[in-house]
């Protein structure tokens, strides 16, 4: 490389882009950049609103009617259509109540009820959109319904692109900093094209690099983002996503886009600049990079309030660029009863001066760096084909400590699970049920059925910050319960985590099967882990679970949800405006509709089939027979085979509500209100 | 009381004067009197109070669980339970004192990860300067070089690291002192702390302070070692200092995941759980280990003390190689 001798300024270039890109092993840098940025967005992005992506039909059902400004139109739209749900439901239990009392023909029925079953199949994505709508009506002016999902992952947060800055830090402490390495500066002063000339150069290659790597950057994660969830309705104003809801700034979503990216690029360059000029300063890697890092990570890190490092004059605050949108948020204090500032808004001449502070401690930089005219090349003879090897060696190290291990298959016969019965299980040693005789503790025990021994399931002793829900789950030896743990950093409680424990009933030995992270505003550290608040929000209105081998499900609210074990993913299985039956039977899942039609859910093709010929509210599910309360004959237990689907009558009388307990039935009479105890031919047992 | 009991019945049914400043009141109202008690004093009291019920609550639970493991045939329970039992007997609160500044002592981490970051940037020059200028060749042919060098180069590096921390941790706990203006909860136990309510040792806050600081240099020192052998692979400091700081912060993403999780085992292998130790002290937990219960701070020591050691190992073959090339000295290997 000594053999450029003056006079080539392309040749400088030529010889300066061969040293950054193929003697530093930039472009191998480049590339694994991109390749673990792309694989970090694919393996790690989340949806903002996780409720979206589940009830994406019939979401956009409603907002493709309201998408745009606020209107007293969608404001119409909206009380009708709440009103047209509600009515719909009553209107349709009345006419399945006519329809199974006998009141109403069959075509009759079918006639009322599909109209208004597709009216009732969006609701899930009415509540949606209805919570957007709270959100808008609080400012119509500019704030409009669009879908937010793509637009929220792209812009609404205020992370640090810490890839990036490890690939500025590589690709451009080493433009000067490897010449000092060798001693070279001085032999360069010698030369006639080391001159400023070619310290202009290096600075200039380096500016283009990390300008055009910050394009491509911003081009990556829009493309990234249009693909996954779509980035329509660009020209909306930027106030519509929450996150910038407070904001003064009239700007829409694309725009807001564009300046974050112009200001991302200016942030960039900054920081370019700051590792030149610290490198030419300080002469070595190691407090290069050091004092580069710190400029950065501390303020990022370590200010308490999120808006104070946009004041901070320095890369820091434009590397990240969304709070200069935001504006001002406060936060309830419940002890002190006043707002405290959560993020202070940037004004435009707060903004002015920190960009006119940086540009010109940039200029200044600039300048330094031209009069120490530090213009030395490096020969650079090292092996360093082992460095990206040994780089690759750690990675993916790191990556295989990351990835699981697959839990075993297998496909024995489950024990059944009941709604009606998730708080009890019965297995061939013992009876586990809720022991609810003292209210100050109630708690799960299980009782020996030989010796009629009595004991708390969970044993741990330390109970403290600890809340044990009482739903079980069981099959054969193992009983499943979950809890929530919480934590006391202050003066309030907060809730901690979610977690399912398997308790071994042969050794009564826990293990944890699952855990959930839920606390959201805890900063621990550096908060690099942090819940979602959507599904934080799910898991504390769980009412019981069952699980198989691969998967968990919970029932929730109005839905059943299924969780991975392994990866944690989550997705709505079932949804049913009110839950009143399920059942569960390793494989299948039974449940009552909104039509009171039990339905079979196959938990392995994820189809679903209608019971015939049974209408009711309340089922149990037992090995071989569902028994169930006949809507049509009035409120009989009837008994259903599952094999031959033979339906047989159990009693003559109306019966309120019973329960199974093999063998036995146990059921309330409706006209008497008193117990009763029958075998499974429905003949009684006294 | 005294004071509180008429303040929860004025407020009781919520009709009590808003009146700003109010003469017979502390604060601006009734209500914000009536939550300062509570908040400050009544509850953090009757924590206090309740504390030693509680704990015997604990312990004799444990007890009962010894037999019932012992029932089923449980070994590891048992055992496991009965460490509770001694851990748990007799601890009470018997004076309440002011314990804010710990409150927030022992949340405070972010010096810890200046701690790290300085030493990531001390740790980096250590081999490294003499490699760029190819020193390390000539002073293995010195009498003092090789193993006597490298000795001397990881002693400094520790002592450096025990330095700059304490540092910290003196200017954290002298700063933490004055803004909350008192220490005298330092005789207080550590299970006055209502988030370590289940202390994994009986020790009293001021001892933990100690401990903490210990147990933290002990965690940095070790992912020092870690720099040190990471920068051991390169002949600059570039691409060791990216790769450690990636490296630093895959552990904080770990130990934050894996922060409050009953998957003890998870915690304890991630060296710097030792750094933000209270997670290891707030709750009593164990792991097994053939059979017998291990606290799981002393198995996250224990891991710690694996990886430094894998990591000198590491090292030391490093350095190996390197005197092998430069004619051999196998003594000197063998000492190392």
């Amino acid at each position: 490389m000594l053999g450029v001798k003056g006079g080539e300024g392309v040749s400088l270039w030529i010889y300066e882009m061969k040293k950054m890109f193929f003697h530093q092993k930039g472009l191998i840098f480049i590339v694994l950049y991109f390749v673990l940025s792309i694989a970090a967005m694919i393996l790690f992005d989340k949806p903002v609103n996780p409720d979206i992506e589940r009830n994406r039909s019939p979401y956009s059902f409603y907002l493709d009617q309201v998408r745009g400004p606020y209107s007293e139109t969608t404001e119409r739209f909206f009380a009708d259509e709440a009103r047209k749900i509600s009515d719909a439901k009553v209107a349709l239990q009345k006419a399945t109540d006519d329809y199974y009392d006998g009141n109403m023909e069959e075509n009759e029925f079918l006639a009322v009820s599909g109209p208004l079953e597709n009216i009732l199949q969006n609701e899930k994505g009415f509540k949606l959109i209805y919570d957007q709508y709270t959100y808008i009506r609080e400012n119509p002016g500019n704030r409009y319904f669009l879908y937010t999902n793509g637009w929220n992952g792209l812009l609404s947060h205020d992370k640090l692109d810490f890839l990036f800055l490890l690939l500025l830090l590589l690709l451009v402490a080493p433009v000067f900093g490897f010449e000092f390495d060798s001693k070279m500066d001085a032999l360069l002063l010698t030369v006639k094209q080391g001159a400023r000339r070619h310290a202009m150069c290096k600075i200039g290659l380096a500016l283009l690099t990390v300008a055009v790597l910050c394009l491509l950057t911003a081009g990556l994660r829009y493309t990234f983002y249009q693909l996954k969830y779509g980035l329509g309705n660009g020209d909306y104003p930027l106030q519509s996503l929450s996150y910038f809801g407070t904001s003064a700034k009239s700007s829409t979503l694309f725009e807001a886009f564009l300046w974050i990216t112009a200001g991302k690029l200016f942030g960039s360059l900054c920081f370019a600049m700051l590792i030149l000029f610290a490198s030419v300063c300080l002469k070595k890697y190691a407090i290069t990079l050091f004092s580069c890092t710190a400029v950065i990570l501390l303020p990022y890190y370590g200010l308490p309030l999120e808006s104070s490092k946009y004041f901070l004059p320095g890369p820091l605050g434009f590397m990240v660029s969304t709070g200069f949108f935001r504006g001002n948020e406060y936060k309830r204090n419940p002890f002190k009863d006043q707002m405290d500032v959560v993020f202070r808004e940037v004004s435009f001449t707060a903004w002015s001066i920190v960009f006119a502070v940086t540009l010109c401690l940039s200029v200044a930089m600039f300048i330094v760096i031209l009069i120490r005219r530090t213009n030395e090349w490096n020969v650079g003879k090292r092996s360093y084909g082992r460095r990206g090897f040994r780089l690759m060696l750690v990675l993916g190290l790191a990556a295989s400590g990351l990835s699981g291990c697959a839990s075993p298959d297998t496909n024995g016969q489950r024990d059944v699970y009941n709604y009606s019965s998730r708080q009890s299980f019965e297995n061939e040693r013992y009876r586990f049920y809720t022991d609810d005789t003292d209210p100050e503790n109630i708690r799960i025990v299980f009782e020996d059925k030989k010796t009629g021994e009595k004991g708390g399931l969970v044993r741990n002793p330390m109970t403290a910050l600890t809340r044990v829900e009482n739903a079980i789950y069981g099959n054969g030896t193992h009983v499943y319960y979950m809890k929530y743990d919480f934590d006391k950093p202050a003066f309030r409680e907060v809730v901690d985590r979610f977690s399912v424990v398997e308790v071994d009933t042969a050794t009564f030995q826990e293990s944890m099967i699952f855990e959930k992270k839920l606390s959201t505003d805890r900063s621990t550290m550096l908060g690099l882990v942090k819940a979602n608040d959507y599904d934080a929000g799910f898991y504390l209105t769980i009412s019981s679970f069952f699980l198989d081998d691969r998967s968990l499900y919970f029932i929730g609210q109005d839905e059943i949800r299924w969780v991975n074990r392994l990866t944690g993913k989550m997705s709505v299985l079932i949804r049913c405006p009110v839950i009143k039956s399920v059942a569960f039977d390793g494989r299948y899942i039974y449940y009552v509709n909104e039509k009171s039609r039990v339905v079979k859910y196959d938990t392995r093709t994820d189809s679903e089939t209608v019971v015939p010929d049974i209408v009711t509210d309340y089922f149990v599910l037992t090995d071989t027979e569902l028994l169930f309360l006949n809507r049509k004959d009035r409120q009989k237990i009837y008994a259903l085979h599952l094999g031959n689907a033979a339906i047989r009558k159990l009693t003559d009388k109306s019966v309120l509500t019973f329960h199974y307990d093999k063998p036995y039935i146990f059921y309330v009479n409706q006209s008497d209100l008193k117990n009763y105890r029958m075998d499974m031919d429905g003949q009684l047992v006294y | 009381m005294a004071i509180y009991r008429p303040l929860e019945q004025r407020t009781a049914d919520l009709t009590a004067s808003t009146t700003y400043r109010n003469a017979d009141t502390y604060l601006a109202n009734v209500y914000e009197d009536f939550h300062f008690f509570r908040w400050c004093y009544v509850n953090p009291m009757k924590y206090a109070y309740d504390y030693e019920a509680y704990a015997h609550g604990v312990a004799s639970a444990a007890r009962d669980n010894i037999a019932f493991y012992e029932s089923m045939g449980n070994a590891y329970e048992s055992r496991k339970n009965a460490a509770i039992a001694e851990l748990f007997e007799g601890r009470a609160i018997t004076s309440f004192s002011y314990t804010e500044m710990y409150q927030h002592y022992v949340q405070y981490d972010f010096s810890a990860f200046l701690a790290l970051l300085i030493c990531l940037y001390g740790f980096m020059s250590v081999f490294l300067t003499e490699k760029e200028t190819e020193m390390d060749a000539l002073l293995l042919t010195a009498e003092a070089g090789g193993a006597a060098t490298v000795r001397a180069k990881l002693m400094a590096s520790a002592l450096f690291a025990c330095l700059v921390c304490f540092w910290f941790w003196l200017v954290d706990f002298a700063a933490f002192s004055a803004i909350f203006g008192s220490w005298e909860a330092a005789s207080s136990p550590l299970y006055a702390l209502e988030s370590f309510v289940h202390a994994s040792i009986n020790v009293s806050l001021g001892q933990y302070a100690a401990l903490s600081a210990v147990v933290k240099t002990a965690g940095i020192v070790v992912l020092g070692l870690a720099f040190l052998l990471i920068s051991c692979f390169f002949r600059n400091a570039l691409i060791p200092f990216i790769i450690g700081l990636f490296a630093t912060f895959g552990c904080v993403f770990m130990a934050e995941s894996s922060m409050g999780s009953g998957r003890v085992w998870l915690k304890a292998i991630n060296p710097f759980v030792l750094v933000v130790n209270r997670e290891l002290f707030r709750k009593a937990e164990f792991v097994s280990l053939l059979g017998y219960p291990l606290p799981s701070y002393m198995a996250a020591l224990l891991f710690a003390a694996v990886w430094g050691a894998v990591f000198l190992g590491g090292i030391a073959i490093f350095v190996r190689k390197n005197a092998w090339r430069q004619g051999g000295r196998r003594r000197v290997i063998m000492d190392l």
